[in-house]
């Protein structure tokens, strides 16, 4: 299919563009070695994965919006396989099997299953007949998004698995769920968190009450909703005692970094140093000492964000926060623009992705999130992520193209 | 979904979206702005560490500049590791580095994960720059800079110690300790979260100032003699302590100040000679009869009637030793007269001998400025303690009169070995009480002159010709009176004995059969220069003062006259000493061939060390520019040709660390054995030296020892 590229959305192009160089910029920092005057080849490497995406982000616009309409659950069930997959024969890297190792490159299927349910939970939304409150609208939809989450929380990867949930979420709400029933629906979640302690759990399910007394959602529904909030309240302990290790210290640390600084709350205390000292205007590029003198944990992954912080400063971040805002400016227009279902969906899956990774990321940076282990999508090294974001780049711009197409 | 639904649904989430955005924004101004400066902080503290650089310590030198302390290179060994897996890797290389059995290391040694822990303060130098080189992760080095004592034992007391992290804690180390320490300096270095440091240039770095040294006035070669010859009296007179100080009689400097305790307690933290208060006894008498002749009080041929051994006062018995008749004083003295000197003394009254005693020092504090300087305590006769409960009990009686008598045969006053040398000091230089002083200069660390103790006249004490009549007396003592042992035919001493009853402190009176035994003297007569005093407590079984401490007095005398018979002469007045210690300053010899050496050498008064007698020389040892006191030898090494067989050099008077850096230049295995200066080698000055030679160097404490193997040799 032919592109006429002047037509194409080239400020949101360019933005992501940017981000996408300032990753590399800061993945270059971040192994700098002042000794020797160079870097560990971790930005090379980057500098490749990004060519490698333009070029499948020039592909993704190419390809005609029925086509992927039409390999929706086929690509689905695609990547279920492969989930299923490198559970048995993935590369175990720090206690995790999340990677296929296909020697040049690590392909990791939980990006590839991110952008298979974006495509079938829009195709399902976009199709069904069911009213956005129906039971099996729901349910089906549901078991859509669970399946995946499941299989990559037994990787284990929580932080992967709530990306499902939460793009579950984030479509219900944009293919016309109320926002009182989604309240409701996610409660036994926030019911979860609230049981760590008696006292919050029974504010928290007086508030509940409160707010059902003045919705009326239903007797069935309003009672199967209070029931899971209490039955959820009453596992926290068991689910507490089941988790991981790594995983009840992430959130302890996430309550509490000062509790434990030389270990777990040491990577959130460096990271908030590094972002705090750099001040207005920064420490200047290769001089953040933070990342410079190893300080800085996990420094051209993860944290990446605190690199720029510390060394370009309040204007640095502020700027990369602005070029994300941008980008999720030009998203939202694009899709409520489109008149087809299916490509708004499409569109609203993908940004839910790019900026639930970057709240989350940049949100753990300064503690106001725990650590999940989420790259912060553009700058972030990571080959699969950057394939993945391009992607979700390329479909919104696809969508934009075509926006006046039913 | 109708288009409006859609609408206020988007605007609903915008604001959210909105709001999210905002707490990011929110949170970055708090991080970056807000608390920007403290997240600075805390970042420049995590990165940079500052490391004390130690400030050498002062050197104290004696009165010729003969350097008494010194500052070595010692090292520390201990861990900072990170985890178990590193302590478990120290535990077996020092296992292996110290060759023992497996689980040694662990055994000795518990060491924690993060947590910094010293393994040995005193860590052996060969192993210290082994670990230096192996580096084990976890285990590291410190250098530290540690005193060493060249004379030893010698002077101990005097000159006092630093405890192992370099702070004076006893003596002079210790009173003086401020001005030796000088201020630490810090370097500045980056260190990073895997604790490996970074030296950049542009870090800061503070010179540590060095300390100040002290040129003390003490004479080290009376020092050796007197601690030798107080030890050897010690035991010859089974005594329990001795105690002897000396001083310049023209000048009140301390010349020589020592201790020795009997039964291997010679620990003691202060300096007896002026911390320890003892009653006089007949020693005193000098003082009353000083008294007396400068008052013009008694005819010098009156005799008076010694009572035939008792006289009774305020109905009180004094006794002498010996039962005496008639005697003038000059006989008093000399045969030190209870009775005579109390009569005599009654007639000065009390109010005449206690200012007298007051007048020579007694009961006052010099403040020398060494830790525990006691001031004695002497009491005016009609307002002793005494006195009251005895008005109460006999109103009739006069016990002033007893006291004033008491006094006057250095009874009921408690006097400091110090104060005895500077009083009768005065008697021998013709009545000039000065301020005793142990510190004549002090300098910075390249010899300039920061302060100079002036000689600092306190009072004219006595009448120069009532001195000479009291000299002419004290000669007589030794001559023909109780101290007949002191005669001696090297030097002529004058002086006078004491042989007092060792108070109880405990029930206020006396202990039966313990004695007090002192020697109070000057020499030589003619012309006096030294004063002193040698004081044995509890000699046991000849207790008198004449018999015991006086031969120990006449010993030290004799054998200093003989190292130093210059300065004895009748003529010489002062004796010769620079006002501090002379610094040579080392030229650079190498490159130079050995007869211009020599002549360059000669010409500032150093000595050359050498392995060869012709050749270019390659090598120095202290290094040029140096500044060294005292003797001044340096070693130097000398080319050779292939051919030439190496011959032994004379390595004798060496301290250690120069006769080690010319073994080690000319690559000899050696070994060492004591500590100190070199006094004596294998092989001998002189021998041929093979390849394979293995050298012992015999290391003692300095002057003497050296000398004396000089001798034997």
């Amino acid at each position: 299919m032919t592109v006429d590229y002047k037509s194409l959305d080239w400020k949101f192009v360019l933005a992501t563009a940017g981000l996408s160089l300032i990753g590399i910029l800061l993945i270059y920092s971040a192994h700098y070695d002042s000794s020797t005057g160079s870097s560990l080849n971790f930005y090379m490497r980057q500098s490749i994965w990004l060519l490698l995406a333009i070029i499948l982000f020039n592909a993704v616009i190419h390809i005609p919006v029925r086509v992927i309409d039409f390999i929706a659950y086929p690509l689905y069930g695609l990547a279920l396989l492969l989930l299923a997959l490198v559970l048995v024969a993935g590369e175990t890297r720090m206690g995790a099997s999340r990677w296929f190792s296909l020697g040049f490159m690590s392909v990791s299927p939980s990006d590839i299953a991110k952008l298979a349910l974006i495509v079938a939970l829009s195709r399902f939304f976009a199709y069904t007949k069911l009213p956005p409150q129906s039971k099996r609208r729901l349910a089906f939809s549901a078991m859509l998004a669970f399946i995946p989450a499941l299989l990559v929380m037994k990787q284990p990867d929580l932080g992967s698995s709530l990306v499902f949930v939460v793009l579950l979420f984030s479509l219900w709400f944009w293919s016309g769920l109320s926002p009182a029933y989604l309240i409701l629906i996610i409660s036994p979640l926030v019911s979860l968190v609230a049981a760590f302690h008696w006292v919050t759990w029974v504010i928290y399910l007086v508030l509940l009450i409160i707010f059902m007394l003045v919705l009326k959602p239903g007797i069935l529904f309003g009672v199967i909703v209070f029931i899971s909030n209490l039955a959820f309240g009453m596992i926290t302990p068991f689910i507490w005692n089941h988790l991981e290790d790594y995983q009840k210290l992430r959130v302890i640390t996430f309550l509490d970094p000062g509790r434990d600084p030389q270990r777990a709350g040491y990577q959130i205390i460096q990271s908030k140093i590094a972002i705090g000292s750099g001040g207005i205007i920064g420490k200047g590029y290769l001089e953040g000492s933070q990342s410079q003198l190893k300080f800085l944990p996990e420094r051209h992954t993860d944290f990446v964000f605190s690199v720029l912080g510390e060394e370009f400063g309040f204007v640095g971040t502020l700027t990369v926060v602005l070029l994300f805002g941008f980008i999720f400016y030009r998203g939202i227009r694009i899709a409520s623009r489109c008149r087809s279902k299916f490509t708004s969906n499409l569109v609203w899956g993908a940004l839910t992705i790019i900026f639930f990774q970057f709240f989350v990321n940049v949100g753990m940076t300064f503690g106001l999130m725990p650590v999940t282990g989420l790259p912060l999508p553009f700058l972030s090294y990571g080959g699969t992520s950057l394939l993945l974001n391009w992607t979700l780049i390329g479909i919104i711009v696809l969508a934009d193209y075509h926006r006046s197409e039913y | 979904m109708t288009t409006e639904i859609k609408k206020s649904r988007l605007i609903l989430f915008c604001l959210t979206a909105a709001i999210i955005f905002g707490l990011i924004v929110f949170r970055l101004v708090n991080i970056q702005l807000v608390y920007g400066d403290n997240y600075s902080e805390i970042a420049l503290r995590q990165t940079t560490g500052r490391r004390e650089i130690p400030a050498p310590r002062g050197i104290i030198y004696d009165r010729f500049g003969r350097e008494l302390t010194m500052n070595v290179q010692k090292y520390s060994l201990f861990a900072h590791a990170e985890n178990t897996g590193e302590i478990s890797r120290i535990h077996s290389y020092l296992d292996s580095l110290l060759e023992k059995p497996r689980g040694h290391s662990r055994r000795t040694y518990s060491i924690e994960p993060k947590k910094f822990t010293w393994l040995e303060r005193r860590f052996p130098d060969s192993l210290a720059k082994q670990v230096e080189k192996d580096t084990v992760r976890g285990l590291y080095i410190d250098p530290c800079i540690g005193r060493s004592y060249p004379f030893l034992g010698v002077g101990k007391q005097l000159l006092g110690w630093t405890n192992i992290d370099g702070k004076g804690v006893a003596g002079m180390e210790y009173s003086f300790d401020t001005l030796l320490a000088g201020c630490p300096g810090y370097s500045e270095y980056l260190r990073d979260g895997q604790r490996n440091t970074y030296r950049l240039r542009h870090l800061s770095q503070i010179p540590p100032v060095p300390g100040k040294s002290i040129t003390l006035t003490v004479d080290w070669n009376l020092q050796e003699i007197v601690e030798d010859e107080l030890k050897k009296g010690i035991e010859k007179y089974r005594a329990l302590e001795g105690n002897a100080l000396f001083i310049d009689c023209h000048t009140g400097e301390i010349l020589a100040a020592a201790d020795f305790v009997a039964n291997g307690k010679n620990d003691a933290v202060k300096l007896r000679a002026i911390s320890n208060r003892f009653e006089p006894g007949s020693v005193f008498k000098v003082f009353t009869a000083a008294a007396l002749l400068d008052e013009n009080l008694v005819d010098l041929t009156e005799r008076i009637d010694c009572e035939n051994g008792v006289w009774k006062v305020n109905g009180r018995l004094l006794r002498d030793d010996k039962k005496h008749g008639l005697l003038n004083l000059r006989e008093i003295i000399e045969r030190s007269s209870n009775i005579g000197i109390s009569k005599l003394a009654l007639r000065l009254g009390a109010d005449r001998l206690y200012e007298t005693a007051r007048r020579f020092g007694f009961g006052q504090r010099y403040y020398v400025g060494l830790p525990g300087e006691e001031s004695g305590v002497i009491n005016h006769p009609d307002r002793a303690p005494g006195q009251k409960i005895a008005a109460n009990k006999k109103k009739k009686s006069k016990p002033a009169e007893y006291n004033t008598a008491a006094l006057s045969i250095g009874h009921s006053l408690s006097v400091t070995a110090l104060q005895l040398a500077n009083a009768v000091a005065a008697i021998a230089n013709g009545g000039t009480l000065y301020r005793p002083k142990i510190i004549k200069a002090i300098t910075t660390p390249d010899g300039k002159v920061l302060e100079q103790a002036e000689v600092e006249k306190i009072a004219t004490v006595m009448k120069a010709s009532s001195a000479e009549i009291l000299r002419s007396y004290m000669k007589g003592v030794v001559d023909t009176g109780t101290a007949k042992p002191v005669k001696s035919d090297i030097v002529s001493i004058a002086g006078k004995t004491g042989t007092a009853e060792v108070v109880d402190t405990i029930s206020g009176g006396y202990k039966k059969n313990k004695f007090v035994a002192s020697f109070l003297g000057f020499f030589p007569y003619e012309s006096p220069r030294v004063a002193g005093v040698v004081i044995l407590h509890e000699p046991e079984p000849i207790h008198y003062g004449g018999y015991t401490a006086g031969p120990i007095f006449k010993q030290i005398a004799e054998r200093y006259s003989n190292t130093r018979i210059e300065q004895f002469k009748p003529d010489n007045k002062i004796i010769a000493s620079p006002a501090s210690p002379e610094f040579k300053t080392i030229p650079d010899f190498v490159g130079h061939e050995v007869t211009q050496a020599l002549s360059m050498a000669r010409h500032r008064g150093l000595e050359l060390v050498m392995n060869a007698a012709r050749g270019t020389i390659t090598w120095q040892f202290p290094p040029a520019g140096r500044k060294i006191t005292g003797k001044g030898k340096v070693a130097v090494g000398v080319s050779m040709n292939e051919t030439d067989s190496l011959v032994m050099a004379d390595l004798t008077g060496l301290n250690l660390r120069t006769a080690v850096s010319f073994l080690d230049f000319l690559g000899y295995e050696y070994e060492i054995e004591g500590e100190g200066m070199v006094v004596r080698h294998e092989p001998r000055p002189g021998e041929i030296l093979s390849d394979s030679t293995r050298c012992l160097l015999i290391c003692g404490k300095g002057l003497m020892d050296a000398d004396s193997a000089k001798k034997s040799n």
